[in-house]
């Protein structure tokens, strides 16, 4: 709604053609009556026909055939107006309709770029997407012919009504006694449809997830032999769906309210008849009302489908809106301080960090206490789902602690503004994301300015410059479905290249995959290492060289942190880190140590 | 729904014929329904002149001062008989959408059927996209086209029953109105056809943006990590906005039309009103003639207009089925035998001179000839691209081979039910995909029936305890598309433990544990020595220690064995072996661990 009026020009433009639509909607028939009045009353037999048809209100007088032709343009003339106008009002309440579905298309789309990593790790993008798509598209058909209708139904039902007010109050007052029913049938109706319409969206959005996981998974439907399981499942969803669309359908078509609006008019038509034969009505002002009643048809129907449009219009606003208005940002502070060239000093104070808030769930990070030196070299290890990875988003704010603060050079990261604070972190993500963009561009992500000597300069240092080049149009080459599918060492390479170009104070390097060959990997170590200098940076790892070279090595379990020191300090007292050189080298025996 | 990548343009390969006449098959099981449904169009559509005529008589009796009780059998009788009509179209309008609802979900699961069966090369071909546009956007299209058709047909018997009444009312003027309906139908015809490519480029802009919007959503915490928001923002405007430009050009051509044919017909009274009237003052025709005609005209021209623009909805419907029966009847190739052998595998595996190439040209595998016996363990390493995983892919039966013969137990994997066989072999990739449902389900998804007791085991078995534990609901904790959520650590171990809970007497490992870290890999491999003692086993291998366990190497490059035999006997020949070793596996062990400090400490 705020949407809509925001677009004032528009929808004045909508309503003044409107107006004129309508008007020479209303006017046309009198000048057909015009030709035909004189011609009417020559042919009697004519008569029968024009009470079917309603014209006798337009007995005028009969011109001749001069009059005929002078007529017969006017009625060009109004009917080309008409369609102008016709045209112009429907146009502009299309483009009324697409004009406000962008905008809130693109509001939409802001909103969930601004929302909490969180929110994105707990909100299935299927569902973001079925907002996007689907319900805005709903949105925008209450709009477009929504509009249209009801202003149209709206005219025609005053100016037909005040017309039979002034032909017969009586016959009037009858007909309106209805109107109680007649809204009754078409809440009834709606009240049927929304839960109909609601449940046809969510079975069709989940249809759709479910389409899409049994074709990216057939891998693991054909290892496991569950096609007839698949196909099952599936069966009884698209059953589903079916059943909502039938019921659906059966409500809509038994909603006409045809059987009261036929019930209304031969009444009316009795009482007149009654009237007439009393001598209280003419015989062609009861033609006339009955005509009339007719056009009533329309602009009925017209109002019924837009009150339901209404509905799964609004619902689908809601739908959209009440995901916009969950408050999950990170809090951006009111005055922040800006830090510039950083030393990258961190400190974790009693770090503490919980998924969603809930103190029911268990801690995934639990009093953290970390100082680590500008420029040190920091490992990460521990097992899957020790919080390493979490570590690090609290680090750079995708999630704010629960507990506790983190500080760069004594600046608590809450007091930064988000973009000054991610724009010291460069980050090498375990899961490399690359956009269908070309390769160029990907590097280019994080400073989309950047000439294409310094993307090759990272690529370089990345290794990465030499496997771009074999590919057939370079770094020109587009990454993707559409494009080269790369494997994960090279989508790792890119991404280091691509958190190199942006030059960052603190690097992330949560590293997974370990498929790289010696040679690469010691082009990459490499890489690093010259890229390590004067940087803080922490990397999560299984190999054991970086491991080992670290200036600090952190272990971490199920979210506490068991030890914290150099290499030479942890085989003494770590025992799970012990265990892992172990297998490769004779290392000096263990010290006991106190309390573990 | 969602608009998914552009439609692949496919060759005509089904003449419209063959197409209706295949889509009547589908309404085969509802004959009577749509005996009935003809009979209420038919019937509706003559009842639908009654009451204008009965209105006119009883106007003419009240004219004739008959009294408004000689009217009251008019009024009961219009309103039966517009009850019937109203009842008519409900149960019409029903039936209608009963079948056209079976009939789509009918073809909508034949599709996912045939995908279900169809060749993974035919998934190597097609973006999801493209095959998902196939099951929800054809089958929508087809949906309106059925809608469309019932309409088509009472628009034309109007159509048809208007034009006889003008000509027996008055065979000149008829003639004159019929000038009209070529130009009519042309109009019609561009318009839709203008209508149509416009909403092409529109659709496909809306493609677009959801395209955009869907990778910033995938991709959001690198946005928020190279503090990109803004950017994108700005580059999704330029996006949306340029959808709503082409929504606009797609609004004119819509709209365009109605109001058109207004002014046309704006024309034709004009018209009829001047010949009508020249031949009433020649006395060829009466008033009443040339308003019965004006009357007629929009109930002429709107029917003709409906008629074309539904015309391209049909043919836009036949364009969605046949991609669709494309689909259905591709023609597979990986399928069970007539006489499939069903058994219990004992494991023993041998590749015959096996050749194999996906595309044209371009050799995957060379002459393979490998004998694994029943409850063996091999490794096999080599360079990427060496055929590893296509060893793997071509005994579970994903693909035929070209030439030569794979052999379980001493028959050929081809003349085994495809289920029996694949149902008895594991594999565990490094690519893990799991289903959204909890991570129990997921665990479960090979073996539903799995008890608590054999879960827990093979938990255990892959060091996936711990973790599952601090998940906020354990077991049952519901994990999002693809196990978004978890790390791919995380997600490598529930996939491992997914494939041991089947229990398959043969286990392929295609580096199934390379994203795990070396100390939780090191406890899964002890527990692996235990479970594999009575399996023949495959370990596609990245880690030192796993290809030491394993009974015999297995050393492949381009397509080739050209070494086997163990960790000692291969390090002494000096062959490839030892070179791989060099490159892919040293750097797991300490003096390489020393040597690469040396970068470090520079």
């Amino acid at each position: 709604m705020k949407h809509l009026m925001k677009e004032k020009s528009l929808l004045t433009i909508l309503m003044t053609f409107l107006i004129i639509f309508i008007g020479t909607v209303s006017i046309t028939p009198l000048f057909v009556g015009d030709i035909f009045g004189e011609l009417v009353k020559q042919t009697g037999a004519l008569n029968d026909f024009l009470t079917s048809s309603g014209l006798v209100i337009l007995q005028l007088n009969a011109p001749s055939f001069s009059g005929v032709i002078a007529t017969g343009i006017l009625i060009a003339v109004a009917g080309i107006v008409r369609a102008v106008a016709d045209f112009t009002q429907s146009y502009v309440n299309e483009v009324l309709a697409h004009k406000v579905t962008q905008n809130v298309t693109e509001e939409f789309y802001d909103n969930m770029l601004e929302k909490s990593q969180e929110f994105h790790d707990r909100v299935r993008v299927g569902d973001i997407m079925a907002r996007a798509t689907y319900d805005s598209r709903q949105m925008n058909i209450f709009i477009a012919p929504g509009i249209k209708f009801l202003f149209e139904a709206s005219f025609t039902l005053i100016f037909s009504v005040s017309l039979m007010l002034w032909i017969s109050p009586k016959l009037t007052s009858l007909l309106l006694m209805a109107l109680p029913f007649y809204i009754i049938t078409i809440r009834e109706y709606n009240k049927k449809l929304r839960p109909i319409s609601q449940a046809q969206m969510e079975q069709n959005g989940l249809l759709n997830s479910r389409l899409q996981e049994s074709i990216t998974g057939i891998r693991v439907i054909r290892n496991f032999v569950k096609e007839e399981n698949e196909i099952k499942e599936f069966d009884k969803e698209i059953d589903k769906l079916r059943e909502i669309n039938t019921q659906r359908g059966i409500i809509s078509a038994r909603y006409y309210a045809v059987a009261i609006t036929v019930l209304i008019i031969a009444l009316s038509f009795l009482w007149g008849a009654f009237e007439v034969t009393a001598g209280n009505l003419r015989l062609d002002q009861l033609v006339t009302f009955v005509f009339l009643m007719m056009t009533l048809m329309m602009p009925t129907w017209q109002f019924g489908w837009t009150i339901t449009q209404f509905q799964v219009g609004m619902a689908a606003a809601k739908r959209i809106h009440e995901m916009m208005e969950r408050k999950e940002y990170v809090p951006e502070p009111t005055s922040p301080k800006e830090l510039k060239n950083i030393k990258g000093n961190i400190k974790f104070d009693k770090v503490s960090f919980t998924y969603n808030g809930e103190s029911s769930r268990k801690n995934s990070l639990e009093k953290i206490n970390l100082e680590i030196k500008g420029g040190s070299t920091v490992a990460i290890i521990g097992n899957p789902g020790s919080g390493k990875s979490t570590l690090m988003k609290l680090l750079m704010r995708l999630y704010d602690p629960t507990g506790g603060s983190i500080s760069i050079d004594g600046v608590n990261t809450k007091d930064m503004s988000l973009s000054n604070l991610r724009e010291q972190i460069g980050v090498i993500e375990q899961e490399i994301f690359l956009f269908s963009k070309t390769i160029g561009e990907n590097i280019a992500y994080g400073k989309p300015d950047a000439t294409q000597k310094e993307i090759e300069k990272v690529a370089k240092i990345a290794q990465a410059h030499e496997f771009i080049l074999g590919f057939e149009n370079g770094y020109e080459e587009i990454v993707g479905e559409r494009g080269v599918t790369l494997s994960g060492g090279q989508k790792q390479r890119i991404a280091i290249a691509r958190a190199l170009l942006v030059d960052p104070t603190i690097l992330i390097l949560d590293d997974a995959s370990s498929a790289i060959d010696a040679e690469t990997e010691r082009k990459i170590q490499t890489a690093i290492a010259n890229v390590l200098k004067n940087r803080t940076t922490f990397i999560i790892t299984h190999r054991l060289a970086t491991i080992k070279n670290a200036d600090t090595i952190i272990v971490l379990r199920n979210g506490h942190l068991m030890d914290f020191g150099d290499h030479e300090d942890l085989i003494q007292v770590n025992e799970d880190y012990r265990n892992l050189f172990e297998r490769f080298s004779e290392l000096p025996p263990m010290k006991t140590k106190e309390g573990n | 729904m969602r608009n998914l990548g552009p439609k692949v343009a496919y060759d005509r390969q089904y003449s419209d014929m063959d197409l209706i006449k295949r889509f009547f098959r589908y309404l085969g099981p509802f004959k009577t329904m749509l005996v009935f449904i003809i009979i209420g169009i038919i019937a509706s559509a003559i009842v639908t002149i009654f009451p204008p005529i009965m209105v006119q008589n009883s106007f003419d009796l009240l004219e004739a001062e008959a009294g408004w009780l000689a009217v009251l059998p008019y009024a009961i009788g219009y309103v039966l008989l517009s009850l019937f009509l109203w009842v008519l179209q409900v149960v019409v309008g029903i039936m209608v959408t009963i079948v056209t609802q079976k009939v789509i979900k009918q073809i909508q699961l034949e599709t996912y059927i045939s995908l279900q069966e169809q060749d993974l090369m035919f998934f190597d071909k097609q973006a999801t996209g493209q095959i998902m546009s196939r099951v929800t956007n054809d089958s929508q299209e087809l949906t309106d086209m059925l809608n469309v058709v019932t309409q088509f047909v009472s628009n034309l018997l109007v159509l048809v029953t208007v034009l006889l009444w003008m000509f027996i009312v008055n065979w000149r003027l008829t003639l004159v109105t019929l000038i009209m309906a070529p130009f009519v139908f042309l109009v019609a015809l561009t318009f839709r056809r203008i209508t149509r490519r416009t909403t092409g480029s529109w659709r496909a802009a809306i493609g677009a943006v959801n395209a955009s919007f869907q990778e910033s959503v995938s991709g959001i915490s690198i946005a928020k990590a190279f503090g990109r928001e803004e950017k994108s923002k700005e580059e999704f405007e330029v996006i949306n906005s340029d959808t709503f430009k082409y929504a606009k050009k797609r609004a004119f051509a819509v709209m365009g039309v109605w109001p058109l044919m207004d002014g046309i017909s704006t024309i034709g009274v004009f018209g009829i009103t001047l010949y009508g009237s020249s031949l009433i003052f020649g006395g060829l025709a009466t008033a009443s003639t040339i308003l019965l005609f004006l009357l007629l005209l929009n109930r002429f021209l709107y029917p003709l207009v409906r008629v074309a623009s539904q015309f391209s909805t049909i043919q836009s419907g036949f364009a969605a089925m046949e991609r669709i029966f494309s689909i259905v009847d591709a023609e597979i190739t990986v399928t069970s035998p007539a006489n499939p052998e069903i058994k219990k595998l004992e494991g023993h595996i041998s590749f015959e001179n096996v050749s194999q190439e996906y595309e044209k040209g371009v050799p995957v595998l060379k002459d393979i000839t490998l004998d694994i016996k029943s409850g063996e363990s091999i490794a096999v390493v080599g360079h990427t691209g060496a055929g590893k995983t296509t060893i793997a892919s071509l005994l579970m039966r994903f693909y035929d081979i070209n030439k030569g013969s794979i052999k379980i137990d001493d028959v050929d994997i081809r003349e085994y039910d495809l289920h029996n066989l694949r149902s008895q072999i594991g594999l565990v990739s490094q690519d893990v995909f799991l289903f959204s449902g909890t991570v129990l389900d997921n665990i479960r998804y090979g073996h539903p029936t799995a008890s608590k007791e054999e879960v827990e085991k093979v938990i255990n078995i892959v060091a996936a305890q711990e973790f599952i534990d601090a998940l906020p609901e354990g077991l049952d904790t519901e994990l999002g598309e693809r196990g978004k959520g978890l790390s791919a650590g995380q997600r490598q171990m529930i996939s491992f433990a997914r494939t041991l809970l089947a229990n398959p007497k043969i286990l392929i490992l295609d580096e199934a544990t390379a994203a795990v870290d070396a100390y939780t890999e090191w406890k899964i491999q002890e527990a692996l020595d235990k479970l594999l003692a009575d399996r023949t086993s495959i370990v596609i291998a990245h880690r030192l220690t796993t290809i030491k366990n394993s009974d015999r190497i297995i050393v492949m490059d381009q397509g080739k064995i050209v070494e086997e035999g163990d960790h000692e006997t291969l390090m002494k020949r000096k062959g490839l072996y030892s070179e791989l070793y060099e490159t892919y596996f040293k750097h797991q062990s300490a003096e390489w661990i020393s040597e690469i400090s040396e970068v470090f400490t520079d």
